[in-house]
């Protein structure tokens, strides 16, 4: 029973601090700071994502110059027999054309394997693109729901000011804070005895009745 | 279509069988990397929760503030009135 009204004080003292909350406009503004940090902070992650990119589209590139369009242009030479073709065309601009012909289909090849590797490094970057742009517009929306509550909170406690000054009450002396908070302390420190638990609270009680 | 075009997309074929993991290692994320750049997402069914929590006490707070400002008027109205009928 002795616990049930220690509880109850506590939790009666719990309410009527956060009665008096105060939200200060600054932490509106903070609040609207933050809005701006995170749209800076997308705008440099979309940035970086725009470089990661282009290095991987450098990456194809490279390894389509130096790797995979020499050892396709050998393939393709020993495959279609190109050498042994010009060779035996007596005409010179036959040849030409031979060769020209094997060029032209070549570069088809090499741009079909190009075009369908940047197209999965796009999609890498879209996938990544959409991800981010969620996340950050997450970030936004919790931050507006906050920056909205703050700005309401505010509202009371600038209304709440204003009552007490109308009615001459410094809200600060309504409660002596510290001598509370050190009384609860002492409640919520296990060590001590029912019977001190009981005299720390009828002290708090005579500090409230004295304010 | 040049008459080389057959043959060589099979050339071409050859090549991409030769260089399988080079193809997938430039055109595809591994595992591990998905899961180092890809930016995971809060839980979105507990952050509407949270959200909803907050916007009611919002919604509780602009009523307060609404009922402060109806209260106000309401006081100048009476004022008047007082004056009116003195």
């Amino acid at each position: 029973m002795k616990t049930k009204y220690i509880f109850v004080f506590i939790f009666g003292c719990a309410a009527f601090l956060t009665s008096c909350a105060n939200v200060p406009p600054e932490a509106v503004q903070l609040s609207g700071e933050l809005t701006t940090m995170v749209r800076t902070a997308e705008a440099s992650h979309l940035a970086l994502l725009g470089s990661y990119t282009a290095e991987r589209k450098k990456r194809v590139d490279e390894f389509l110059e130096k790797t995979w369009i020499p050892e396709f242009m050998e393939t393709g030479t020993r495959d279609t027999k190109i050498s042994d073709l010009i060779a035996a065309e007596p005409d010179k601009i036959k040849k030409e054309d031979l060769l020209r012909e094997f060029n032209s289909d070549a570069a088809v090849q090499i741009n079909k394997r190009r075009a369908s590797l940047m197209n999965a490094v796009d999609e890498i970057d879209k996938a990544l693109r959409e991800s981010i742009v969620l996340l950050y517009d997450d970030m936004l929306t919790v931050n507006q729901a906050l920056t909205a509550h703050l700005r309401s909170a505010g509202k009371v406690t600038e209304a709440r000011k204003e009552l007490f000054d109308k009615l001459r009450i410094d809200p600060t002396k309504l409660l002596p804070l510290n001598k509370i908070n050190s009384i609860l302390d002492q409640t919520l420190d296990y060590k001590n005895k029912e019977e001190d638990i009981l005299n720390l609270l009828a002290e708090a009680k005579t500090l409230l009745k004295e304010k | 279509m040049g008459r080389f075009e057959n043959i060589l997309k099979k050339s071409a074929d050859k090549t991409d069988k030769e260089f399988i993991s080079d193809i997938s290692g430039i055109s595809r994320l591994t595992d591990d990397e998905i899961k180092r750049i890809f930016p995971q997402r809060a839980d979105q069914e507990k952050l509407l929760k949270l959200l909803a929590i907050v916007q009611d006490a919002t919604d509780e707070n602009e009523k307060m503030n609404k009922l402060k400002m109806n209260i106000e008027d309401l006081a100048g109205t009476a004022l008047k009135l007082i004056k009116y009928v003195l």
